[in-house]
């Protein structure tokens, strides 16, 4: 393991200095929202879960024995908040049938199609398009690039096998990959 | 199998992404790469995920109310909430930029001739009507406020005094609802 950016500030805070957890607060705040969000799809229940979790987490700080990054830990017990969250509503009947589409889509991938998706229209479709993503490939694909957390911290989190991790992940990105390219395909034929 | 000199047994998209994420060891490693220099259709493919990835990574993180730290470490009991005086003064301030604001928006309108001060002097044209009105409703309340409250005080005591205080109060308390009805929305908006 890395060694954890967090360890000193938990340190302190385990030696008294509580307000530390301010700064703990400031650090994860942004990308822990974002997972919430993407989660539970509701700003005003992430904010809410995001709260709890922190509040949960400073709690139960001194079950934290360091054996992962604060990150990992933290992002664990705001996952299971998200989950417990969303299994409270009834379900809207999410399309999770995706595998096929998915592999449609290795067979027709098109390395020819370029976008550099570096200007902020492109940049709002991926983000519109990930937040369109099932349940599971959306929060893969937002513990891998907004956490930036390892395959093995993601089965760790999510508590799957790690091989249901890869696959989620990888899924997640060619179904995504695919929808944005074709969006923005769209629109270059509209235009 | 030389994967690298066979160009019939290309890349999967996993492997490319597993080269991607450096998820790969170093023997599988070596043979994707070998693959690639030897594959411009890998090649290519593996330059649009290298692409889409860093895209993907530029995401940005989603924010919360500006008063979130604090807000988890006022229930956490680490500090206190904010004294009452200090939000009585925040809304304070609050209703005096909304003056302000209504202010500028007043003259904007005087000077673009929408609102035409004869009218208003006259009570004519909608929004010498819209003023009237208003005139009219906080006047009234006023005078109720303002009678039933000389009814505590000695008959000596200055009653118009009173009634100036009613007006302000009755001000005050409909720009107070407006604040609280318009920064509930647009907080729940812009957040």
């Amino acid at each position: 393991m890395e060694s954890d950016p967090d360890k000193e500030i938990i340190e302190s805070i385990r030696r008294g200095h509580l307000r530390g957890f301010g700064a703990l607060v400031d650090r994860h705040k942004e990308r822990a929202m974002t997972l919430a969000l993407r989660v539970v799809g509701e700003r005003e229940d992430a904010e809410e879960v995001v709260q709890d979790a922190f509040l949960r987490a400073f709690r139960n700080l001194e079950q934290f024995r360091g054996e992962s990054r604060f990150s990992t830990w933290f992002y664990r017990i705001l996952y299971n908040a998200c989950m417990a969250r969303v299994t409270r509503r009834p379900k809207h009947g999410e399309t999770v049938n995706c595998g096929d589409e998915a592999i449609d889509m290795i067979e027709s991938d098109e390395p020819s199609v370029q976008h550099t998706l570096e200007n902020e229209e492109e940049q709002a479709v991926l983000a519109e398009e990930i937040t369109r993503l099932p349940e599971t490939f959306r929060t893969a694909l937002t513990l891998f690039y907004v956490q930036e957390l390892s395959y093995d911290d993601m089965a760790s989190i999510l508590q799957m096998p790690l091989g249901t991790v890869k696959t989620n992940l990888s899924r997640g990105r060619l179904l995504l990959r695919k929808r944005v390219l074709e969006r923005l395909k769209e629109e270059v034929d509209a235009a | 199998m030389n994967q690298s000199a066979d160009q019939n047994f290309h890349s999967s998209l996993e492997q490319l992404y597993a080269l991607i994420d450096r998820e790969l060891d170093p023997g599988e490693h070596a043979l994707v790469a070998g693959h690639l220099q030897a594959c411009a259709r890998c090649r290519s493919l593996y330059e649009s995920l290298v692409r889409f990835d860093s895209a993907c990574k530029r995401i940005p993180l989603e924010t919360l109310s500006p008063d979130f730290t604090r807000s988890v470490m006022a229930s956490l009991g680490i500090v206190p909430k904010n004294p009452l005086i200090f939000r009585l003064l925040e809304h304070v301030a609050y209703l005096f930029g909304m003056l302000i604001v209504l202010a500028f928006m007043t003259a904007a309108f005087v000077l673009t001739g929408v609102i035409k001060t004869e009218d208003v002097a006259a009570n004519n044209g909608p929004a010498g009507k819209v003023l009237d009105t208003i005139g009219t409703g906080l006047g009234t309340a006023s005078g109720v406020l303002g009678g039933w409250l000389t009814g505590f005080f000695p008959s000596g005591f200055n009653h118009g005094a009173i009634s100036i205080s009613a007006a302000v109060v009755v001000v005050v308390l409909g720009l107070a609802l407006v604040d609280k009805r318009v920064t509930g929305r647009v907080s729940q908006k812009f957040r």
